[in-house]
C-alpha cells in the first residue's frame, strides 16, 4: 500500500518541481551555454573523481577482513583441544609459559573458559595459551559469506602472578566498519550483488588452555553457571 | 522542387541538436538531482549487538552506495521522459520543416543521449561515494572498480543506460497515451494498483513479477533482448499515439 500510493505522489511532485525549475530557469535568463559549460564541468569532476578512486583503491588493496565460507565458522576448539587436532593459527592469542610456587589458584572470573589438562611432568611450569573468540560477520546471505573479524576483538590477556591467574574484566567491543558497495541493480551482471551486512556472530568465549603438571596444587572455585564460568579439567 | 534534398535521418539529426540545445536545463536537473543525492543520503548505519560472552559487543557498519543516486537518476528519466510529450515540446518541433517521424526520431536520439550521460554519470559517482568510504576507517570496499575488473564496470553502465531508456521510453508511452486521452489516468492508476500487489504484495514472489522479468536476467544478452523488445514496443505505441494528436492543439 505505501509503495501504491507514494511512488505516485512523488513522482506527481517530481513532475511540478522539474517543470517549476525549468520554467524558472528560463525566467532568470540563463545562458544556454551555461548547461552545457556545467555539464562537461561535472563529467570531467566525475572523471577525477574516478582516477582518485582508482588510485586510491590500488594503494589500499588487501585490507578487506578474509573471507570465509559457512563451513570454515564456528570452529569446534573443545574437540580440537581434546582430540589434539590442529588448530588455526588465527585464533591464538597468546602462547606462554608461567612458573608457579606451590599452590596453584584460580579466581572467580566471568566471560571465559578454561580447560585444563593434568601433565605427568615432574616442574613448576604451566603452559597457558589463550584462543580469540570468532567474529564473523556475514556479507553474502545467498552464499553464506562471511568476513572473519576475529582479530578486532579486543581481549584482555589472563593476568598471572607467582601462584594465581585471574581473568580480568573484558573491555567493552564497538566495531564500527564502513562498507562500499554499488547498486544491486548496477551489479546485475557482476555476481557482486550484496544483502547488506546486518547480521553477526560471536562464536564462544575467549578460551584459556592449560597444561599443568600433576605436581602442582591446584585450588579452583567451584562451577557457578550463574556468574557464568566454565572450568573443564580433561582426562 | 527544392534545392537541398534533407534525408530523414538527417531531418531528425537536426531536429535532435535543436532539442538538445533547448532543453539543457534538463540536464543541470540530473546534475541537481545527483548532488542532492550525495549530499544528503550518503548511507544507511546497521546496528548489530551482542552479548555472548559476557561482555557487550556492537557493531556499526555504514553502507554507503549509489543506491540514491540511481533512485533518483531513474526517477528523473521517468519525468524525462513525461516531459517530452508536452503540448509545448510537440509544438516546438513543428516550428520546423518536420514530420511525425522526424519528431519521433529526434526524441529517440534525445533519450538516448539522456540515458548515456545519466547512464555514465551514475556509475561514475560511484567512484565518488567509494572515496567517501575509503576516508573512513575499517572500510571494506565490495565493488571492485575500473582497473581491477574493466568489464563489469562497463556492464554497470550499460545496465544504467538501458534502465534510464526504458524509464524514459515508459515516462513518454504514459505521456503520449495521457495527451492522447485523459481517461488513460485513470487506467493507468488501476495498472499501477495492480502491478504494485502483484509485485511487491506478496512476500515471497521474489523471483517473479513484472520487475524480475528485466532484473532477475543473468544474460546480458537476452537482458538486451528484452530490453530492446520492450522499447520498440513503447516507441511503436507512442508513435501510433503521437500520430493521431493533432498538432498546436494541446
Amino acid at each position: 500500500m505505501f509503495i501504491t500510493i507514494l511512488v505516485p505522489v512523488v513522482l506527481l511532485l517530481g513532475l511540478l518541481t522539474i517543470i517549476m525549475v525549468t520554467k524558472n530557469m528560463g525566467r532568470v535568463r540563463i545562458k544556454k551555454s551555461f548547461h552545457w559549460k556545467l555539464i562537461t564541468g561535472y563529467l570531467v569532476l566525475l572523471l577525477i573523481g574516478l582516477v582518485v578512486a582508482e588510485a586510491m583503491e590500488q594503494r589500499i588493496e588487501g585490507v578487506n577482513p578474509p573471507e570465509v565460507g559457512a563451513n570454515e565458522v564456528g570452529f569446534d576448539l573443545y574437540n580440537a583441544i581434546v582430540e589434539e587436532l590442529p588448530i588455526p593459527k588465527n585464533l591464538v592469542l597468546a602462547k606462554r609459559s608461567h612458573e608457579v610456587e606451590g599452590k596453584f589458584t584460580i579466581s572467580s572470573f566471568p566471560g571465559a573458559y578454561i580447560l585444563i589438562k593434568r601433565t605427568p611432568e615432574i616442574s613448576g611450569t604451566i603452559e597457558e595459551t589463550v584462543y580469540s573468540p570468532e567474529l564473523m560477520t556475514m556479507f553474502n546471505g545467498e552464499d553464506s559469506m562471511y568476513y572473519d573479524l576475529s582479530d578486532q576483538l579486543k581481549i584482555n590477556l589472563p593476568v598471572w602472578n607467582s601462584n594465581s591467574m585471574s581473568v580480568p574484566k573484558q573491555p567493552e567491543n564497538r566495531l564500527e566498519y564502513t562498507f562500499y558497495h554499488d547498486s544491486n541493480i548496477l551489479n546485475q551482471f557482476t555476481g557482486e550483488k550484496t544483502h547488506g551486512n546486518s547480521s553477526g556472530s560471536v562464536s564462544g568465549v575467549m578460551t584459556i588452555h592449560l597444561l599443568i603438571p600433576d605436581t602442582i596444587e591446584l585450588d579452583i572455585p567451584d562451577l557457578d553457571h550463574e556468574q557464568n564460568y566454565y572450568i573443564d579439567i580433561l582426562e | 522542387m527544392y534545392s537541398t534534398q534533407w534525408s530523414v535521418n538527417e531531418l531528425a539529426k537536426r531536429q535532435f541538436f535543436l532539442k538538445l540545445n533547448a532543453n539543457g536545463a534538463i540536464f543541470t536537473m540530473l546534475i541537481v538531482l545527483q548532488i542532492i543525492a550525495t549530499v544528503f543520503i550518503s548511507g544507511a548505519v546497521t546496528t548489530t549487538s551482542m552479548n555472548d560472552w559476557g561482555e557487550p559487543i556492537s557493531f556499526n557498519f555504514t553502507s554507503i552506495s549509489n543506491d540514491a543516486q540511481l533512485g533518483l537518476t531513474l526517477f528523473w528519466a521517468f519525468i524525462v521522459g513525461f516531459l517530452l510529450t508536452s503540448a509545448a515540446q510537440r509544438n516546438e518541433s513543428f516550428s520546423f520543416v518536420t514530420n511525425r517521424l522526424t519528431f519521433q526520431l529526434a526524441n529517440f536520439y534525445f533519450f538516448c543521449t539522456a540515458a548515456l550521460l545519466g547512464g555514465v554519470t551514475t556509475v561514475l559517482l560511484g567512484s565518488v561515494m567509494k572515496i567517501i568510504a575509503m576516508f573512513r576507517d575499517n572500510m571494506i570496499i565490495e565493488t571492485a572498480g575500473l582497473l581491477s575488473s574493466p568489464l563489469d564496470f562497463l556492464s554497470r553502465i550499460f545496465v544504467m543506460m538501458a534502465y534510464t531508456l526504458l524509464l524514459m521510453l515508459i515516462g513518454y508511452t504514459l505521456g503520449s497515451l495521457i495527451q492522447w486521452s485523459k481517461l488513460f489516468i485513470a487506467l493507468f492508476g488501476v495498472i499501477w494498483y495492480a502491478f504494485t500487489q502483484s509485485t511487491f504484495a506478496v512476500a515471497d514472489n521474489e523471483n517473479s513479477g513484472l520487475l524480475y522479468f528485466y532484473y532477475g536476467e543473468t544474460s546480458i544478452l537476452l537482458f538486451t533482448l528484452k530490453i530492446v523488445a520492450t522499447i520498440a514496443v513503447l516507441f511503436a505505441i507512442s508513435f501510433f499515439v503521437t500520430n493521431r494528436l493533432e498538432v498546436r492543439n494541446p
